[in-house]
C-alpha cells in the first residue's frame, strides 16, 4: 500500500475522495457526539456532570498519541526510502498533533478542577502529555529552522524516531515517579469497563476526532502537492496583454 | 577502533593546547548553583533538601548548553568533512566525539560536583550517591548532547531549539538519576533504581549514537 500511495498522482486520486469523506465523517460525528455527550447522555455517579469532559478529553489524548505514531511511521518511511510524500505526511501530522496534545492538557485541566480540586498536578499522565507537547514543538521548530528542506526532512525524521523510542520510556519513568490519574478504563481486559451509555458517545467522539485529524493531515499533504506542482510548472508569462472586451 | 582513539586523542590534545574552553562549563555550574542558593534564600536546611536536584540541573544544563562544542568548530573548518571523506564512517566520528565530550564536557563538572555539594551543605554519603548516579547517567546525557550537536552542526545560534529538542529525552534520566541516588542511600548497591538507570543509559547510547551518526551524515553529504 505504501508503494502504491507513494506515487503523487495516485495519492491525489485517492485523496480526492478520501479527504472529503474524512471531513464529512468528522463533521457528522462531532455534531452527533457533542449532542449525545453533552445533552442526552446521563451524568455519572462519581463524577456527576463532570463526566461530560470525558468526551472531549479522552479523544484528544488518543489523537495526540495516534498522530505521533503516524508521524513516526511516516518518518521511518521517509528515512528509509526518502520519499517526499512521507515527509509531507509527517510534517502535516505534527501541527494537529500538537494542537490535540494542548487540547488534551487544557480539557484535562478543566476536568481536574472539579474532580481533584486542582487545575494542575504533576501527575504521571499529565506530565507525559506535556512532554509529548514539547517533543511536537521541537519537531515543528526543527522544520522551520533548517533552510534546506531536504536536510530538514531527514533530520526531523531522525528526531521523530528517537522521540518515538523515548515516549514509552518517558511514560514508564513518570509513572514510577508519580501517579494520581485514574487507570485507563476503556480497554481493561476482563474488566466490565465502561457502561454503554458512556461508551457510545465516547466512541462517536473518538471517530470524529480521528477523522478530523486525518482530514487536517490530508489537506496539508494536498496543499504541499499543489505547491510542488506550481514550483515545477514552467512559468509562461503571456506575451501579450489580453484586453477584455466590453 | 583505532580511528576512534585517534580522533579522541586529537580532540583532547586540541582542548588542552587551546585551554580554557572546557573550564567554561564548570564556571557555569558554579554560577548556576550560586544563583539557585541566593534565589532560594540561602537557608542551609532548605538547600540541603534540594541540593541533589540542583546539582543535577546544573550539570544537565551545563552539558546541554555546550552542545555546540561537540561538532561545530570542526564542521566550520572543514575538518569534519575531511575526516568523513577520508573514509571514516560517521558512526566512528560520532562515537569518538561522544567519548571526547564525556572527557571534556562532563569530567570537569563531575570533579567539581563534590565541592558544589559541600557549599550546599550535603553530607559525604549523599555526595557519594549523587556522584555514582551521575557517573552512571553521564554516557546517556553525553549521547543526547552529541545528537543535538550533530543535528545543529551546520547551524549556529540554535541553542534554545537544541535544548528544547533534547530535554524530553532527558526526563527519564533525570527522574531515575535522582531516584537512584536516593535508592543508593537506602539500599546500597541492591537499589532497583540503580539498575534501571544503568539500563536507561545503555538504551540511550544505543539510540543516541547511531542517530547522531545519521544526522551527521545528513549534514556532511552534499544535498
Amino acid at each position: 500500500m505504501i508503494s502504491y500511495l507513494a506515487n503523487p498522482a495516485r495519492f491525489a486520486k485517492v485523496s480526492k475522495w478520501l479527504t472529503p469523506l474524512c471531513g464529512g465523517l468528522a463533521a457528522l460525528c462531532l455534531v452527533v457526539g457533542i449532542y449525545i455527550g453533552l445533552i442526552s447522555s446521563p451524568a455519572a455517579d462519581l463524577h456527576g456532570e463532570g463526566v461530560r469532559m470525558l468526551y472531549v478529553h479522552v479523544p484528544a489524548a488518543w489523537c495526540a498519541l495516534a498522530a505521533y505514531t503516524g508521524l513516526a511511521v511516516c518518518s521511518l518511511i521517509s528515512f528509509v526510502w526518502r520519499h517526499p510524500l512521507a515527509d509531507s505526511a509527517a510534517r502535516n501530522l505534527a501541527v494537529p498533533g500538537l494542537v490535540f496534545a494542548l487540547l488534551c492538557l487544557a480539557t484535562g485541566s478543566l476536568w481536574g478542577r472539579p474532580a481533584w480540586g486542582t487545575w494542575w498536578q504533576w501527575d504521571a499522565r499529565m506530565t507525559s502529555v506535556l512532554v509529548l507537547a514539547f517533543i511536537y514543538a521541537g519537531y515543528i521548530l526543527l522544520w522551520g529552522v533548517i533552510e534546506d528542506k531536504r536536510k530538514a526532512a531527514r533530520l526531523a525524521s531522525i528526531v521523530a524516531m528517537v522521540g518515538f523510542i523515548n515516549i514509552p520510556i518517558i511514560k514508564f519513568s513518570v509513572d514510577w515517579w508519580n501517579t494520581l490519574h485514574q487507570p485507563a478504563s476503556v480497554s481493561q481486559p476482563g474488566a466490565p469497563g465502561m457502561p454503554a451509555e458512556f461508551f457510545i458517545p465516547l466512541f462517536i467522539m473518538m471517530t470524529g476526532y480521528t477523522a478530523l485529524l486525518a482530514w487536517c493531515a490530508l489537506r496539508g499533504i494536498e496543499a504541499d502537492l499543489v505547491k510542488l506542482k506550481n514550483r515545477r510548472a514552467p512559468k509562461a508569462a503571456p506575451a501579450t496583454i489580453e484586453l477584455s472586451e466590453g | 577502533m583505532s580511528a576512534v582513539l585517534a580522533i579522541l586523542k586529537r580532540d583532547l590534545r586540541l582542548a588542552f593546547r587551546i585551554g580554557g574552553s572546557w573550564i567554561l562549563g564548570t564556571v557555569f555550574m558554579a554560577v548556576f548553583v550560586t544563583l539557585c542558593a541566593i534565589a532560594l534564600g540561602g537557608q542551609m536546611t532548605e538547600l540541603r533538601r534540594l541540593a541533589p536536584a540542583l546539582l543535577w540541573l546544573a550539570i544537565v544544563f551545563s552539558m546541554l548548553l555546550s552542545f555546540a562544542t561537540v561538532f561545530q568548530a570542526d564542521f566550520r573548518q572543514g575538518t569534519l568533512t575531511q575526516i568523513y571523506l577520508s573514509g571514516t564512517s560517521t558512526l566512528t566520528l560520532a562515537l569518538a566525539k561522544w567519548a571526547a565530550f564525556l572527557c571534556l564536557g562532563f569530567l570537569p563538572l563531575f570533579l567539581i560536583t563534590p565541592i558544589m555539594g559541600l557549599i550546599l551543605g550535603l553530607s559525604s554519603e549523599v555526595i557519594l550517591a549523587t556522584l555514582l548516579a551521575l557517573a552512571l547517567a553521564a554516557p546517556a546525557l553525553a549521547a543526547y548532547v552529541t545528537l543535538a550537536g550533530a543535528i545543529f552542526c551546520a547551524r549556529s545560534g540554535a541553542g534554545f531549539l537544541a535544548v528544547l529538542l533534547v530535554t524530553p529525552f532527558l526526563v527519564p534520566l533525570l527522574i531515575f538519576g535522582l531516584e537512584a541516588s536516593q535508592g543508593f542511600g537506602m539500599a546500597g548497591w541492591a537499589a532497583v533504581e540503580l539498575r534501571i538507570l544503568a539500563g536507561l543509559t545503555l538504551l540511550s547510547i544505543a539510540v543516541g549514537i547511531p542517530a547522531s551518526a545519521a544526522a551527521l551524515r545528513v549534514n556532511l553529504e552534499p544535498s
